[in-house]
Formats: structure tokens, C-alpha cells, sequence
């Protein structure tokens, strides 16, 4: 008897069909590093994956620059950055759009104070902005930062943050620490959740021309504009390498 | 040809059915039914054909309510969204296989569902810049961190690696543990170890340090990790290293002489 191959039902077929869609559906968001559908769902798996047992968030924003860096396309500009307690310290991450509806983290980094640096910094957001005037020959760069200071010294009233490119040529023979002082972009620094040590910084600073690397101090001051903490900066007193 | 009330009953079924392609077989099988019937009342009863086809066609009632019936039964939606589905998730499949080959986030992964840790602990050492296996061996031991499970075994290489310093050729030593972890969650990717803190014992000599890092080859649920020592004493024959807090990860690792190719 010649038998024949029945096939399922249109139902059945639809349920079979759907199943496969959800499937490959499952797939591309694996294969797409499974971005997460919120910022903060992002920073959690980003916790995980780090191994870090993160608490819960105690701050967070996004990155508006303030010069024509915002206008950079694929640049920093509206990363989301979300920052949860971890052990002594943080857990920071910055997060990016991925496919217009989904978070993936930008970065991740765990933040403790060490004795060689009792104030880390952390960079969340960068940018580079060209400026070029006809009456130049030349135009030049410009580069915003947004970085996040944690402070654990007790007493601390108000944070500077002082940042600029060191020349490679053409430095004066200043040390970084000397450069920074004549020539760095000195911004005060803003506390991003009360009784967190968490500060935001953000600054805008031109580029020299040869090129140069990005130099930072930061500086801790008490009520009374008592300098408390100095970060240590090549050619700074009492910098031993 | 004559009416015959058989097809034209037909047509007015067909007319409330929106999926065109079974029209074709409720036709035949109304028109069998209806057939049958009025065969058996020419027979039985000696009525006419045409009156019997008349008499077949009544007894199925209204054309109309049957047809939306069959409408409800051959819902049209059905095959639509089964050829979306099908389509759409075909996409998908493209989309995540050109993801995968191409700058996609996991396009350095080679998914490898059954790789074997020894295999995978041999391949660290590349014969193109002249390293050698000079012993190899287990590890035992394994744990957990956070959503990783480690596996209790491992497999252990311990590798020379000849080097230009200057001029003059030095050889050193590198010790590569190999040992996978599954993970729940699945979407967690492998475990970025390099802020975890670890520690390294053995009982060689030297100034070794332990670097933990995961490795491209990923089965379905697993990832696979090689445990780096560095500037490893080629007389130490057992090593402990551990990753995470308070011992959360621990591997003791025999080495065993190897013969020379």
C-alpha cells in the first residue's frame, strides 16, 4: 500500500513556524551579545560578567557634551553611564544603543581606592570635536571628557579636576604636573549622588599640535579651601614614579 | 450544459471562504456528498436527478453559514503568518550568521560543542614561534563565581618558548591550564577575570605570575579559560593558582615530563 506523508495541520504549521521564529529570534539576540533592553538590566549583566556582586545603583545619567563633539556621529555623546556599590568601591559602566531599542555596555570598570591612588578616575565619556575657521590655515582638535572621580577621604568639600594633552614637542621642558598647572583646563567638580565620594568632572581642551596624551590631576580640597589629596603627577612634589 | 444547483451551491460556499486554495477541495467534497445523496434518492425513490440534486442541495441548508463555517476552519491568517514566521526568522538566521563571521560581537568565537580540554591546552603552543610542550597534566579542583560554575577537571600544558632578548636566544617557560565553566544565565558572556584577584603556589622556584583569560573556543553552554603562568619554573611539578574571592576558584595542577617529539 503506497502510504503518503500527511502534513500537519495549518494550526500545527503555525504553532511550528512561530516556534522557529522565536528560535532564530533567541539566536540573533545571542549572537548579538544579548543586549539587554534597559541600561540598568545592561550594567547588572556587565556586574556578572566581571564577577562583581553589585548592589544596587546609586547613580547614573547621560553624556551631553557641551562642545561640537555632540555632534559627532558614533561618538560618546548620549552613552547612559550607571554606577551600583561593589565591595569597597564601584562597579561603573557606560552603555550604548544597540539596534535603536537595546543597551549593550561600552565599558565596564570597577572602581577601588588603592593606597598608590586613593582618588581613582575613571573616563566615561570622550570626544573629539575638529574646528576650522577660514581664517586659519589650519584648523585644529578639541577633546571632551566627562569623568567620574571617587573620593573616600573624609572632609572633602570640593574636588578640581585639571586635564589637558601634554605636548610630546614643544612642552617648555614643564613637567606634566608643572604643564598642567600653567596650561590645564581646571573645572570644579560636581557630586553625582550625595554621600556616594562619587564627582563628575567635564572639560574642554584643545589639542597641541604634534600631538600630546591626555594628562589629568585632581586635587581634593576641604570647607575651608585646605588642599587635602593631590593625585600624583610626574613632576609633582613627593612623585616618585 | 445545464443549471445544476450541485456547483452553483458550491460557488456560493466558496464565496465566504477568504483561502482561495482549499476552495478547490471543499468543492469536491461538497459536490461528493451532495452526489452520493442524490444517487441514493433516484434510486430509493425514483426522483428525477434534477429534483434529487434540488432535494441533496436543501437538505445542506444555508450555503452562506456553511461557507463562514469553513472560513472560520480554513482561517486564511494561518498560512500568512506561518510564511512570515518562516521568512522572518530565515533573516534572522542570515542576520546572525553574518553577525557571527563578521565584526559582529562574537566573530573571534569558534563555537566548539565538544572540544576537549587537553586538545584545546595543546593548541596554546605555537609550533610557527617555536614553542614545545616539554610536560603536560591535569588539573583538578573547580568552584564557583557568581552565575559560573568551574569545572572540577582541567587539563594542564607547560610550554617552551625560545626568544631573541637582544641578540641572544633566552628560553622561558609557560604554563597553561585549560578548564571551562557553564553559566546560567545564558546570555552572561565569559567571565572577565582580569579584576578578580588571584594567587599562584607551587613548588618551583622563579618569579611566576598567574594570568586568567577566556578562550575563543565556546561550546553550547560552556566557556573555555586557560589559566597563564608566566615565567614558570621548569623544575616545579605541582602549581595551585585560584581566581576570585575567598578561594571561590581553586585548581591543583600535577605535571608529568613529556617525551620529546
Amino acid at each position: 500500500m503506497k502510504k503518503h506523508l500527511r502534513l500537519p495541520t495549518q494550526r500545527t504549521r503555525l504553532k511550528l513556524s512561530a516556534g522557529f521564529f522565536v528560535l532564530a529570534l533567541i539566536f540573533l539576540w545571542l549572537t548579538a551579545g544579548a543586549p539587554m533592553p534597559l541600561p540598568i538590566l545592561a550594567h547588572y549583566k556587565a556586574a556578572a560578567e566581571y564577577g562583581m556582586d553589585a548592589g544596587a545603583v546609586v547613580a547614573g545619567g547621560t553624556v551631553r557634551f557641551q562642545s561640537g563633539a555632540a555632534n559627532t556621529k558614533g561618538g560618546d555623546q548620549g552613552l547612559r553611564w550607571r554606577v551600583s556599590a561593589c565591595a569597597d568601591g564601584y562597579f561603573v559602566t557606560t552603555h550604548s544603543r544597540v539596534g535603536g531599542i537595546f543597551w549593550s555596555d561600552e565599558h565596564a570598570y570597577p572602581v577601588w581606592p588603592f593606597e598608590e591612588t586613593p582618588i581613582p578616575v575613571v573616563t566615561l565619556a570622550w570626544g573629539s570635536d575638529y574646528i576650522w575657521e577660514e581664517t586659519h590655515a589650519d584648523g585644529e582638535w578639541q577633546y571632551e571628557a566627562v569623568n567620574l572621580v571617587y573620593v573616600k577621604l573624609p572632609d572633602v568639600a570640593r574636588v578640581e579636576l585639571i586635564m589637558g594633552m601634554y605636548p610630546r614637542d614643544g612642552n617648555d621642558d614643564l613637567s606634566q604636573y608643572d604643564w598642567l598647572l600653567a596650561h590645564g583646563v581646571s573645572a570644579d567638580c560636581i557630586e553625582a549622588a550625595p554621600g556616594t565620594g562619587l564627582w563628575l568632572g567635564q572639560q574642554i581642551f584643545p589639542s597641541p599640535k604634534g600631538g600630546g596624551g591626555s594628562a589629568t590631576l585632581v586635587r581634593a580640597y576641604d570647607a575651608d579651601g585646605t588642599l587635602l589629596y593631590e593625585s600624583p603627577v610626574p613632576g609633582a612634589p613627593g612623585f616618585d614614579g | 450544459m445545464g443549471f445544476n444547483p450541485i456547483s452553483t451551491y458550491c460557488d456560493a460556499v466558496c464565496a465566504m471562504i477568504r483561502q482561495k486554495r482549499v476552495h478547490g477541495a471543499v468543492t469536491a467534497e461538497l459536490t461528493g456528498h451532495m452526489e452520493d445523496h442524490a444517487d441514493y434518492l433516484v434510486e430509493t425513490k425514483g426522483t428525477s436527478l434534477r429534483e434529487a440534486r434540488e432535494e441533496a442541495v436543501r437538505s445542506m441548508g444555508d450555503p452562506y453559514e456553511l461557507g463562514k463555517a469553513l472560513d472560520r476552519l480554513h482561517n486564511p491568517w494561518y498560512p500568512r503568518l506561518s510564511r512570515a514566521f518562516l521568512l522572518l526568522g530565515l533573516l534572522f538566521i542570515l542576520i546572525s550568521v553574518v553577525l557571527g563571521m563578521g565584526g559582529g560581537t562574537f566573530s573571534s568565537i569558534r563555537y566548539t560543542p565538544f572540544a576537549d580540554p587537553a586538545q584545546l591546552a595543546a593548541g596554546q603552543a605555537d609550533a610557527s614561534r617555536g614553542e614545545q610542550i616539554v610536560a603536560a597534566g591535569t588539573a583538578q579542583g573547580g568552584g564557583r563565581l557568581g552565575f559560573y560554575h568551574f569545572s572540577e577537571t582541567g587539563a594542564a600544558v607547560l610550554i617552551r618558548e625560545t626568544r631573541d632578548y637582544n641578540g641572544d636566544p633566552i628560553e622561558e617557560y609557560r604554563l597553561e591550564v585549560v578548564f571551562s565553566s557553564l553559566r546560567w544565565p545564558i546570555w552572561l558572556g565569559p567571565l572577565v577575570s582580569g579584576y578578580l584577584p588571584n594567587d599562584l603556589r607551587t613548588n618551583g622556584g622563579g618569579d611566576p605570575y598567574l594570568s586568567v583569560y577566556p578562550l575563543p573556543e565556546r561550546g553550547l553552554f560552556r566557556h573555555f579559560y586557560s589559566a597563564a603562568v608566566y615565567r614558570a619554573d621548569p623544575a616545579a611539578t605541582t602549581y595551585t593558582l585560584e581566581f576570585g574571592e575567598e578561594h571561590a576558584v581553586v585548581y591543583s595542577v600535577a605535571l608529568k615530563e613529556v617525551d620529546a617529539p
